[in-house]
């Protein structure tokens, strides 16, 4: 595990599987609650499927590192698990908010993830990737056009856009916060952090604007320490806790 | 508690009508590349591009599933239902617009796909699709103006997921289930259970 968690491409890796992981977990309490059946089923859908890629990238790091991938996805200490604030931050319930959240998320993810497939000359963790893609541009287009349909929706339901928007937006730009442990960031490979926020917010704009929505994001400075470094939420910790459980349990258990 | 569960106890005895500001779209699902599509289900959307997506998601991960047709519910237009297979009759013709048609094999059966016909209204529509494709095989016919039919093959947006989908499958009680279960249950305890799920659910 240490040795993982010392390698800058795994830990980057680790921190992309983190926030698939904590996404599909958070988003699966909306099942059963979603505002209409047939959204609370896709919305339960691309959950399982943000599940199911976070096991693809812990089973490419669990193949690296001779680790089972339950084990580096539910027996890690709060501290080593390198999500961003923004995919434990809670909705509330509040399907606005939840919409916006896994948007911005999935708009980054899909740059992410690609940028990842070319980023080693790695064949499995591109085909991995690769697989990853389609279903990330899936979410990112069902996410937009519910963005979109419900910003022109009405004066309640673009408010409610708007106002969830306001809310998280000032927390967005710490996904692009180094993670790891590791006291000098700037040589990780997430070097190209500022090209990253630009490519994404420029991506988030152009669905704003047809919204008729207003956002503004900014990247936060590197001495700025959240989730990504760590400095975890107490929610996240709640969640953990919660996630882990059956784990705790019956280690090992398998289904 | 969880907040989750919080959630619902707050909730108790207030749950949301209906589905308000939505229409009704029926699916066919396509579940091999040559097979014909065939009736699936319904269900409700505000808008063609989110009737398309929800197709896939509600019906499109049951099984693998290649493509999906949908319509809006208001462009369906079906023929009488017989009790016997229809005759062909002899409405020929090829003049008008083109309509899908669809062929219902017997009562209670699904809808499918069995090709298209040519017509200026939609009761000739069903006269030329009843010539064209009964050959005493369907009891009745529904046909849908062509030109209101959305496909997606999957390739613009994905249906069938590339990730592991196994789990998906009802792959019934293997070995490997039987294992796992009389680890925790003896034998005689496991076979009642599975013998009242099988006639629950299938």
């Amino acid at each position: 595990m240490e040795s993982m968690l010392s390698n800058p491409l795994a830990v980057r890796i680790l921190s992309h599987a983190d926030d698939k992981l904590m996404l599909g977990h958070v988003q699966s309490d909306w099942t059963g609650l979603g505002p209409i059946l047939e959204e609370d089923i896709a919305s339960s859908a691309m959950a399982q499927d943000d599940l199911s890629h976070a096991l693809t990238l812990y089973q490419y790091l669990g193949d690296r590192y001779d680790l089972d991938p339950d084990v580096i996805a539910f027996e890690r200490s709060a501290e080593n698990y390198f999500c961003c604030d923004l995919v434990t931050q809670s909705d509330e319930f509040d399907w606005a908010g939840s919409v916006v959240k896994r948007w911005l998320m999935a708009t980054y993810m899909l740059i992410v993830i690609a940028d990842l497939s070319k980023a080693d000359d790695d064949s499995d963790l591109g085909a991995r990737c690769d697989r990853i893609l389609p279903e990330q541009e899936l979410q990112v287009l069902h996410l937009q056009r519910w963005i979109i349909r419900l910003s022109n929706a009405g004066d309640e339901a673009r408010e409610r856009m708007q106002l969830a928007l306001d809310r998280i937006a000032p927390l967005a730009g710490m996904v692009v916060e180094m993670p790891g442990h590791g006291p000098s960031p700037q040589e990780s490979c997430l070097i190209r952090r500022e090209e990253i926020f630009r490519e994404w917010t420029a991506g988030l704009h152009e669905t704003i604007k047809q919204a008729g929505l207003n956002a503004t994001f900014s990247l936060p400075e590197q001495t700025q320490l959240g989730g990504r470094r760590s400095r975890h939420a107490d929610h996240f910790k709640e969640q953990l806790v919660e996630m882990t459980e059956v784990r705790r349990v019956d280690p090992g258990a398998s289904w | 508690m969880s907040k989750i569960r919080e959630q619902l106890i707050q909730h108790e005895g207030q749950l949301p009508p209906g589905t308000p500001d939505t229409d009704h779209w029926i699916v066919y699902t396509q579940k091999k590349t040559e097979a014909p599509f065939k009736w699936a289900g319904s269900l409700n959307a505000p808008d063609t591009e989110l009737a398309v997506q929800f197709a896939g998601e509600h019906y499109g991960l049951d099984e693998v599933c290649t493509s999906i047709l949908t319509h809006h519910g208001s462009f369906a237009h079906d023929g009488p239902c017989g009790i016997e297979p229809l005759q062909p009759g002899d409405a020929v013709g090829d003049d008008g617009s083109s309509w899908c048609a669809f062929g219902l094999p017997r009562r209670g059966g699904n809808l499918t796909l069995v090709g298209t016909v040519n017509a200026p209204d939609v009761d000739t529509a069903i006269a030329r699709a009843t010539c064209q494709y009964a050959n005493g095989k369907f009891v009745q016919f529904r046909v849908v103006p062509e030109e209101k039919i959305v496909i997606s093959d999957g390739k613009g947006s994905l249906i069938w997921r590339l990730h592991d989908m196994t789990y998906k499958f009802a792959r019934g009680y293997s070995k490997d289930v039987r294992e796992k279960w009389t680890r925790i249950r003896d034998e005689e305890k496991y076979e009642d259970y599975r013998k009242e799920d099988i006639h629950k659910h299938f």
